[in-house]
C-alpha cells in the first residue's frame, strides 16, 4: 500500500492544472480548424465533402477529451498496478500489425491495425504503454537490462513495420525517462552514440531514407522529385510572411503541398497565420513542456514523476522532431505534430496521456526547496 | 527521489527551451527574412497567365484605303488522344492544307516547281508525322488558314481537330508596294514582328501592347475558386496613313514592269516624291515579292532597292556638283570652260566625254546639256575638295536620309583627307561615289524645293482610336540658295529640251531633268557592257508637283539612259501629269 501512503499528502493541491488543460484543449480545437483548412481541397476532390477530415478529427478530439477526463479522474497510481498488462497488450498489438490478416499495408509499411470498425496505429498506443510501464519499473529499480529489453522490444517491433521515425521517438522517450530515473550518467555516453550509429545504419541501408537524408544535405537536387516536399513546405512558410495570408487562404493546400493535414500541417499554419501564428504554436508547445516538467519536479512520488516526465517528453520530442523537419533542421521523418496533425490514434492517445499528466499535477507539492 | 533527479528534469526543461528558441529563430528566418524570395517561388507555381493579343494596326494609302490590314485567321490544331485514325485524318486534311502552286514560282524555276499532287503528298507526309508524335497531346497543324479553309475542315467533322483564332495580315491591293510595306513574320520567341519597310520601321507602333490575363491555379493547373485573377487589357496597334497614292503607285508598278521588259533590264526602281514636304507618293521596284507569302521568296527581294541598294550615280550627279559651284559662285552662268577643248589628263588618267565630242569654251548650261565630263572636271576643280564635300553633305549625300523605312543603306563618302585630285575630277561626273536612289531623289527634291532639302517621309499620320497625329514635314536644311536652285533648274530644263534625251520629252510640259549612265564597277574596273541607266527630274519646273528618279540595271536594248531610263521616266510622267492636274502650256 506504499502507493497510497504518500508523504506529501498534506500539501497536495488536489486540483488539476487548469492552465495546462486550457492550452492543450485549445491546441486540439485549433488543430481541428486547421485540419479543416488544410484538407478542404483534398476532401472535396476525393470525398465530395469538404468537412470529411475535419468531422473525423472533431470526433476523435471528443473521444480524446473523454479519455483525458477519464485518466485525469482515476487515481494514476492504479496505472502502476496495470502497467505490465498494458505493456503486454501493446506488444501484442505491435505484433498483430505485422500479420497480414490484421495489418493494413500501405506504401510498403504496415502501421495500421483493423479490429472491427476501428482502425488505429498500435505504435501510438505503444508510446503510452511504454511511458506507463517504464515509469512503473524504473520507479522501483533502475535496471539497465530491464530498460533495454522494454525499449528494445517496443522500438524493434515498430522498426520492422517499418517506421524509423516513430521508433526513434519511442527510444528517445525511453531514454529521457531512464535519464530522469537517476541512471548513472556514464551509461548515456555509451547508449547515445550506440543509438545514433544504429539510426544512421538504418538510414543508410534503406533506399528511401537515404534519399531523404541526401535531399536534406543537398536540397537543390531534383526539385520536382525528392526535394519537392521540403521545398513546398518552405514555400508555404515563406509565403506566409509575418502575418500570414489569412485563415483559409493557403494556396499551397491546392495539392501543391504533400500531407497538408498530417505531417505538414504546420506548414499550412505558417502560411495562413504567418510567423505570428506559427511562433504562437511553438510557444504553446514550449509552455506545455515547461509546465509538464514543472509538474514532474514538484511531484515526489517516483512513479508520478516519471509518468509526468514520460508524457511531457513524448509531446516535446515529437513536437521538436516534427517542427525541426518543417524548418529543415533535420530530414523529413513522417512524425506527426502532437495534438494538431490529423489522425485519431495519435490525438486520442495523446489526449489520454495529457489526462494522466493532469492527474499527476494534482499531486504537486507546494514549492518547498 | 534524489535532488539529482530534479536537476535532470531542470536540465531537460532548459534543453527544450533552447531547442524551442532555435526553432523560433529558424522559423523567423524562413517566414520573415526569406519571405520575399519564397513568396516569389510560390507565385511562380500558383500563377498562370495568358497573353491577350493586341491587333496590329493597318497601313493605309493616302486616300485611307488599306494596303496592309489585320485579318481573321485560324490555327488548326490536333488533340492527339482524340484522333481516331491519323492516316485518314492526314489524307483528308492534306488536299486542303497543302500550299497551292504559285504562278510566280512557276516562272522562276519551271523544272524545280513541284506539281499540285506532289505538294499534297508532301503535306500528307508532314501531317502524318505530326499526328503520330509520341509524348505530346496538343500539336499545331497549320497556322493562319483562312476562315473558308477552317469551315471546310470543320465540315469534315473529324474528331480531335480544333481551331483557335489568330491574326494574320491581309493585303487588299495584293502585291502593291510590297517592298515599301515589308511583312510580318515571327521573331525568335515566335511572336509577330514586322520586318523591312514600314512593318519593320514602325513595328512598335503597329504592334501595340499585349494584355495579360493571370489567375491562380492548383497543382493540376485548374483555376482555384478563391484565387485572385488579374486582367490587363491589351492596347491595339496604331494605324499608319501614308503619303502613298494608290494611283501613282499603280502607275509606277505597271510602267516599271513594262519598262523592264521593253529595255531588257535585270532590275529597276522608280520613286516619286513631293519635293515640297518629302512625302513619298510612290515607290516601286522589280523584282519584288508577295508579302502574304514572303517565305517563298529570297531574302534579297525583301528590302526595297530604293533605300537598300547603292549605286554609282553617273551623270545625274552632275546637277548636284554644278548646283554647289553655282551657289558658291566659283562658276557663273556665263563662265567659260577653259579646258573643254579635248580630253583632260588628271594624274595618270585621261578623262574624255561620253561621245568623244568636245565643245571648247562651254558654258555651264552647255556642260549640263552635253553631259560633258571634261566640263564637270572643270566645275569640280573650281569648287575644290573641301567645298564639294560640303555641298554633297548639304544635299544629304554620305548620310542616311532618315526615311521611315527599315533597311536604309548608308554608303559613306571617303573622308576629306583621302580625296585625291582624281577623286575630285571623277566625282564631278558622278563616278567614284555611291548613293542610294532615295538619297539621289531627295537631293534633287532639294533643287526642286528652292534649295531646301526635305527629309523623305512615307507616313503622313499615325491614327489611334478616336485620335490621329500628323507627322510634320522635316527638312535637312538649305543646301543651296534659291537663286542657285533656279539657275540649275534652268540648266536641267535646257538639258531635257536640248540634250540627248530630247526626242522623248513631252511637248508642252516643262520638265527639269538629267540622264545618267553609270558603268558598273566589277572588281575595281568598269564593265563596258553593264550600266545603270537613270533619269532624275521634276515637273512642272516652275512649281514642282513631283520629283521622280528612274533607275534601270543593265538594260539590254541600249546602255544609254537617254534611250531607256529617260523614255520610261516620260511615259510615267505622261500618266502623272493629268493625275496631278498639270496642264500642257
Amino acid at each position: 500500500m506504499r502507493k497510497f501512503r504518500s508523504p506529501v499528502l498534506r500539501s497536495q493541491t488536489r486540483r488539476i492544472d487548469k492552465h495546462l488543460l486550457f492550452v492543450v484543449l485549445a491546441l486540439s480545437l485549433f488543430g481541428v480548424m486547421m485540419v479543416f483548412n488544410a484538407s478542404g481541397v483534398d476532401a472535396t476532390r476525393n470525398f465530395g465533402d469538404q468537412f470529411f477530415f475535419a468531422k473525423r478529427q472533431l470526433i476523435w478530439a471528443a473521444f480524446g477529451a473523454l479519455g483525458l477526463l477519464f485518466f485525469s479522474r482515476i487515481p494514476y497510481q492504479l496505472l502502476q498496478r496495470f502497467a505490465l498488462p498494458i505493456f503486454g497488450i501493446s506488444l501484442l498489438l505491435l505484433g498483430l500489425v505485422l500479420l497480414p490478416n490484421f495489418g493494413i499495408s500501405s506504401l510498403g509499411a504496415s502501421r495500421w491495425l483493423e479490429i472491427g470498425p476501428i482502425v488505429f496505429q498500435p505504435a501510438e498506443f505503444a508510446k503510452l504503454a511504454l511511458v506507463i510501464y517504464l515509469a512503473a519499473i524504473l520507479a522501483k529499480n533502475r535496471s539497465l537490462v530491464l530498460f533495454l529489453i522494454t525499449v528494445g522490444l517496443t522500438t524493434g517491433l515498430v522498426l520492422v513495420e517499418p517506421d524509423l521515425g516513430t521508433a526513434a521517438v519511442i527510444a528517445a522517450i525511453g531514454l529521457v525517462i531512464y535519464f530522469v530515473s537517476g541512471a548513472p550518467l556514464w551509461y548515456f555516453f555509451a547508449i547515445l552514440p550506440a543509438a545514433l550509429i544504429s539510426g544512421l545504419i538504418l538510414t543508410l541501408t534503406s533506399a528511401y531514407r537515404k534519399e531523404r537524408l541526401m535531399t536534406f544535405l543537398n536540397p537543390e537536387i531534383d526539385p520536382l522529385g525528392t526535394s519537392y516536399h521540403i521545398r513546398q513546405i518552405l514555400i508555404a512558410l515563406g509565403s506566409g510572411g509575418l502575418f500570414g495570408m489569412g485563415l483559409g487562404q493557403s494556396r499551397q493546400k491546392y495539392l501543391f503541398l504533400p500531407e497538408p493535414t498530417t505531417d505538414s500541417i504546420f506548414a499550412i499554419i505558417g502560411e495562413e497565420l504567418g510567423f505570428i501564428g506559427s511562433a504562437a504554436v511553438v510557444l504553446a508547445f514550449i509552455y506545455i513542456i515547461w509546465k509538464g516538467f514543472t509538474i514532474a519536479s514538484r511531484v515526489s512520488d517516483p512513479f508520478g514523476k516519471l509518468l509526468a516526465v514520460g508524457v511531457t517528453s513524448w509531446i516535446g520530442i515529437q513536437a521538436v522532431v516534427n517542427l525541426s523537419s518543417m524548418v529543415a533542421f533535420i530530414p523529413l521523418t513522417g512524425v506527426p505534430l502532437p495534438l494538431l496533425s490529423y489522425g485519431g490514434s495519435s490525438l486520442i492517445t495523446m489526449l489520454a496521456a495529457v489526462g494522466i499528466l493532469l492527474n499527476v499535477s494534482k499531486f504537486q507539492t507546494a514549492k518547498a526547496k | 527521489m534524489t535532488i539529482s533527479s530534479d536537476a535532470r528534469v531542470k536540465f531537460l526543461s532548459l534543453l527544450f527551451l533552447v531547442v524551442g528558441a532555435l526553432l523560433l529563430a529558424r522559423l523567423f528566418s524562413w517566414q520573415v527574412l526569406r519571405s520575399d524570395e519564397l513568396t516569389e517561388l510560390a507565385r511562380g507555381q500558383h500563377q498562370i497567365s495568358r497573353a491577350i493579343p493586341a491587333i496590329r494596326g493597318s497601313i493605309l494609302a493616302s486616300d485611307g484605303f488599306p494596303l496592309a490590314a489585320p485579318a481573321e485567321a485560324w490555327l488548326v490544331w490536333a488533340s492527339l488522344p482524340d484522333i481516331e485514325d491519323s492516316r485518314k485524318v492526314a489524307a483528308h486534311l492534306a488536299p486542303i492544307l497543302a500550299p497551292k502552286p504559285t504562278p510566280i514560282e512557276e516562272e522562276a524555276t519551271e523544272s524545280a516547281i513541284p506539281t499540285e499532287k506532289e505538294l499534297i503528298l508532301a503535306e500528307e507526309e508532314r501531317l502524318k508525322e505530326i499526328l503520330t508524335k509520341e509524348g505530346v497531346v496538343w500539336v499545331p497543324l497549320k497556322h493562319r488558314v483562312t476562315r473558308e479553309t477552317k469551315e471546310e475542315i470543320y465540315s469534315l467533322g473529324l474528331s480531335g481537330i480544333g481551331f483557335d483564332l489568330e491574326e494574320s495580315r491581309s493585303y487588299p491591293e495584293g502585291t502593291m508596294a510590297a517592298q515599301l510595306l515589308g511583312f510580318v513574320g515571327k521573331d525568335a520567341a515566335g511572336e509577330d514582328k514586322g520586318y523591312f519597310g514600314l512593318e519593320g520601321y514602325y513595328d512598335l507602333t503597329l504592334s501595340g501592347t499585349r494584355g495579360v490575363k493571370a489567375w491562380e491555379k492548383d497543382a493540376f493547373g485548374n483555376p482555384i475558386l478563391l484565387g485572385i485573377s488579374r486582367n490587363i487589357s491589351s492596347a491595339n496597334g496604331l494605324s499608319l496613313q501614308t503619303h502613298i497614292d494608290r494611283s501613282v503607285q499603280w502607275t509606277l508598278e505597271k510602267n516599271l514592269e513594262k519598262g523592264i521588259e521593253r529595255y531588257g533590264a535585270v532590275a529597276g526602281s522608280v520613286v516619286v516624291m513631293n519635293p515640297k514636304d518629302g512625302g513619298v507618293l510612290g515607290m516601286a521596284s522589280w523584282p519584288s515579292y508577295d508579302p502574304s507569302r514572303f517565305t517563298s521568296f529570297e531574302e534579297e527581294d525583301f528590302a526595297s532597292p530604293v533605300v537598300g541598294d547603292s549605286f554609282e550615280p553617273g551623270s545625274i550627279f552632275k546637277v548636284l556638283v554644278m548646283a554647289g559651284a553655282l551657289d558658291k559662285e566659283v562658276i557663273k552662268e556665263d563662265s567659260k570652260c577653259d579646258i573643254c577643248e579635248g580630253p583632260k589628263r588628271v594624274a595618270e588618267y585621261t578623262i574624255s566625254t561620253w561621245d568623244n565630242t568636245y565643245y571648247p569654251d562651254s558654258t555651264p548650261t552647255e556642260i549640263i546639256q552635253h553631259s560633258d565630263n571634261v566640263g564637270m572636271v572643270w566645275v569640280a576643280e573650281s569648287l575644290g575638295i573641301e567645298a564639294l564635300l560640303d555641298y554633297l553633305e548639304r544635299f544629304g549625300i554620305g548620310k542616311t536620309t532618315s526615311i521611315d523605312l527599315q533597311g536604309e543603306a548608308n554608303p559613306k563618302l571617303r573622308s576629306e583627307a583621302d580625296w585625291t585630285t582624281v577623286d575630285l575630277a571623277t566625282a564631278g561626273f558622278g563616278q567614284g561615289v555611291a548613293v542610294t536612289p532615295i538619297q539621289m531623289v531627295t537631293a534633287v527634291a532639294g533643287i526642286a524645293n528652292e534649295g531646301r532639302v526635305p527629309v523623305p517621309q512615307v507616313v503622313d499620320k499615325v491614327i489611334g482610336v478616336g485620335w490621329e497625329q500628323d507627322i510634320k514635314p522635316q527638312f535637312q536644311g538649305q543646301a543651296i540658295s534659291s537663286g542657285a536652285a533656279r539657275k540649275i533648274t534652268e540648266m536641267m530644263i535646257n538639258a531635257v529640251e536640248s540634250g540627248e534625251a530630247q526626242w522623248t520629252r513631252l511637248r508642252g510640259f516643262q520638265v527639269a531633268g538629267k540622264t545618267g549612265t553609270a558603268q558598273i564597277a566589277v572588281r575595281g574596273h568598269y564593265d563596258e557592257e553593264k550600266t545603270i541607266a537613270s533619269f532624275v527630274g521634276f515637273a512642272p519646273a516652275d512649281d514642282p508637283k513631283f520629283v521622280m528618279l528612274v533607275t534601270l540595271r543593265e538594260p539590254q536594248s541600249s546602255p544609254w539612259a537617254s534611250e531607256t531610263a529617260a523614255p520610261l521616266w516620260f511615259s510615267i510622267a505622261n500618266d502623272l501629269f493629268p493625275y496631278f492636274g498639270i496642264q500642257p502650256k
